[in-house]
């Protein structure tokens, strides 16, 4: 009996931490109203890019490079990966923007948390050419 | 009545303060600026890692024999809690990874640890531990584990598994990078690493300060030996009948070789302890061995098995089975001491005549106490007139006392024994919180 009522105890509170992670999760992520303006903005400002045989070849390399690189373990690109911090519009920002990001440069510093500015600074073993697939590969991702 | 509400409101006061340790990770995460969600499922998954992390941690806290924990429940609740709340955390920690490896993919990179992140592998690593001590908990006796290697793989595997999952949490650094959640983890880690610290390594150097010596090894009925030891330099420790003590016999108090054991002499002898304890298992069937003049430590007195902690009560029923006798020969023997002249009914189970364990010093109490004493042998010799078989309804019907009386009942005995006998207990409408319990094979 008493190990009974001991059990029962447990699994309620046990249910109890399980509810309460539920609502955490649920006012982490309330439900959102869409903004209609901001992504007729945003379609407005991206330019597509057009790339040729050679450029889709980079790209294609590129996303070898994230792979390898597992970015997917800090980012997401279309909902794959760590959604804390998605990559899904950084088709927008520059080659000199992109390259300071990936590869931890001063300019980025105090914009992210310290553990992932030295983590990004593990990428300057890339070659120029690996470094240079990858932004191109991420200069392609823009919203639809 | 005002005890029931006073048990019940101890009660709801520690669960209040276990899920305030255990939910103290996500109330923290929401404090100052709330960064964006990831989506549900991602931070339902992220609450059950830290929830389950949290809910590991504070198994150290249970089981760190502070009596202010275990005082209100009894320490078989609080190892029940261990066990049934471990299996939850486990899960909670099974979850994170499940959903994880549903949603999110990608976000768990490959497994091999050559490849991985050091902190994912730890990660990895953790759940393996956390799972490994469940499954040599639950079935050690299947798996063949000695009991004292069973303890020392469980405090290793939890104390590795405890740092990986640290490694884990400190390495994703998502929700850690904040100075509030940086410092309750660090405070999680300084409660975690100062509790290890005070139950393996302070609280044997007291228990080492303080040694026993083995001054008499008696041989008892039912192939069980009772232990006598003096204090060495120092006053023997105080303690309540029905209590127990983890004995640590012939080696170092460091070495994690203590096994529990009910004290079963009267409460009210101060220069001396007696433990009296049966061959049942790897170590107890070394107790005959023992030799006068051997060392001992004493960690103790632990437990509410007691009738010193129902001092109102009107009467009561002790009923035990085989060596369970210990705890309640003890509190027979201090109320006798004690001149206590309280109605009680004393219940005693076994296998054999032969095996009854105090069998001659019970008839003496018997005659210095109010005691209806009942034998009740599951197989008789030829010449038996007492009650025979087990310990049934029928029979409880019979020799117990109306269940208005406010009388305690104290249980001790095989686990299936006292499951039968809380049943029919509770049949007879007698409330749980008037029934107690001593769990002696836990693991």
């Amino acid at each position: 009996m008493r190990e009974k009522w001991a059990k029962r105890i447990a699994y309620l509170t046990g249910l109890l931490v399980l509810l309460l992670s539920v609502m955490f999760a649920f006012i982490q992520n309330p439900p959102k109203v869409p903004e209609i303006t901001d992504v007729k903005k945003q379609a407005k400002d991206i330019q597509p890019l057009e790339p040729d045989a050679i450029m889709a070849e980079r790209i294609e390399h590129g996303l070898k490079i994230y792979t390898q690189q597992a970015c997917a373990l800090c980012h997401s690109i279309q909902g794959k990966g760590n959604p804390r911090y998605p990559l899904d519009h950084v088709g927008s920002l520059s080659i000199q923007e992109l390259s300071n990001w990936v590869l931890g440069d001063d300019e980025i510093k105090g914009k992210l948390p310290e553990r992932s500015f030295k983590l990004k600074q593990k990428h300057r073993k890339l070659t120029d050419y690996e470094l240079e697939s990858l932004i191109y590969y991420l200069q392609s991702l823009q919203t639809n | 009545m005002s005890k029931h509400w006073n048990t019940a409101f101890s009660v709801i006061s520690w669960l209040c303060a276990y899920l305030m340790l255990v939910l103290a990770p996500l109330f923290v995460l929401l404090i100052g600026n709330i960064p964006s969600g990831s989506g549900f499922w991602w931070d339902f998954s992220i609450a059950l890692g830290f929830t389950g992390m949290a809910m590991m941690g504070v198994q150290f806290l249970l089981t760190a024999r502070f009596r202010r924990v275990t005082a209100p429940f009894g320490i078989d609740i609080i190892y029940y809690f261990h066990r049934y709340l471990a299996i939850m955390a486990v899960s909670f920690l099974f979850l994170h990874l499940i959903i994880l490896k549903i949603n999110h993919p990608e976000a768990l990179g490959t497994i091999n640890p050559l490849q991985a992140p050091l902190y994912m592998t730890a990660g990895r690593l953790a759940l393996l531990f956390f799972s490994l001590m469940i499954i040599s908990s639950l079935w050690r006796k299947q798996l063949h584990i000695h009991y004292d290697e069973w303890r020392l793989l469980h405090i290793s595997l939890a104390v590795s598994a405890f740092l990986l999952a640290l490694g884990h949490i400190e390495g994703v650094g998502y929700y850690t990078g904040a100075p509030a959640k940086f410092w309750l983890w660090s405070g999680y880690t300084l409660i975690w690493v100062t509790l290890i610290v005070y139950i393996r390594l302070l609280k044997p150097w007291a228990i080492y300060k303080r040694p026993y010596r083995v001054s008499e090894v008696r041989q008892e009925r039912g192939q069980s030996w009772t232990l006598t030891m003096t204090p060495d330099g120092h006053k023997a420790m105080k303690f309540k009948p029905g209590q127990f003590a983890w004995l640590t016999l012939k080696t170092s108090p460091w070495r994690i070789k203590e096994h529990p054991f009910s004290i079963s002499c009267s409460a009210e002898i101060n220069n001396r302890l007696e433990f009296t304890i049966k061959e049942l298992g790897d170590f107890t069937r070394t107790i005959k061995d023992t030799q006068i003049g051997d060392i001992a430590f004493v960690d103790g007195p632990y437990g509410i098995f007691t009738v010193d902690q129902y001092t109102h009560a009107k009467g009561f029923v002790f009923i035990a089975g085989g060596v369970g006798s210990a705890p309640i020969v003890s509190m027979l023997r201090t109320l006798a001491d004690r001149n206590d002249q309280r109605p009680l009914v004393f219940i005693c189970a076994n296998n054999y005549w032969e095996d009854v364990l105090f069998r001659e010093e019970l008839e003496t109490l018997k005659t210095r106490l109010n005691l209806n004493l009942i034998h009740v042998i599951k197989y008789p010799h030829d010449n038996w007139v007492g009650e025979a078989g087990f310990i049934t309804e029928e029979l409880l019907s019979r020799v117990l006392p109306d269940s208005d009386q406010p009388y305690e009942y104290f249980l001790c005995g095989p686990k299936l024994m006292s499951d039968c006998i809380q049943h029919a207990l509770h049949s007879f409408k007698i409330p749980l919180s008037k029934i107690h319990f001593e769990l002696f094979d836990m693991v």
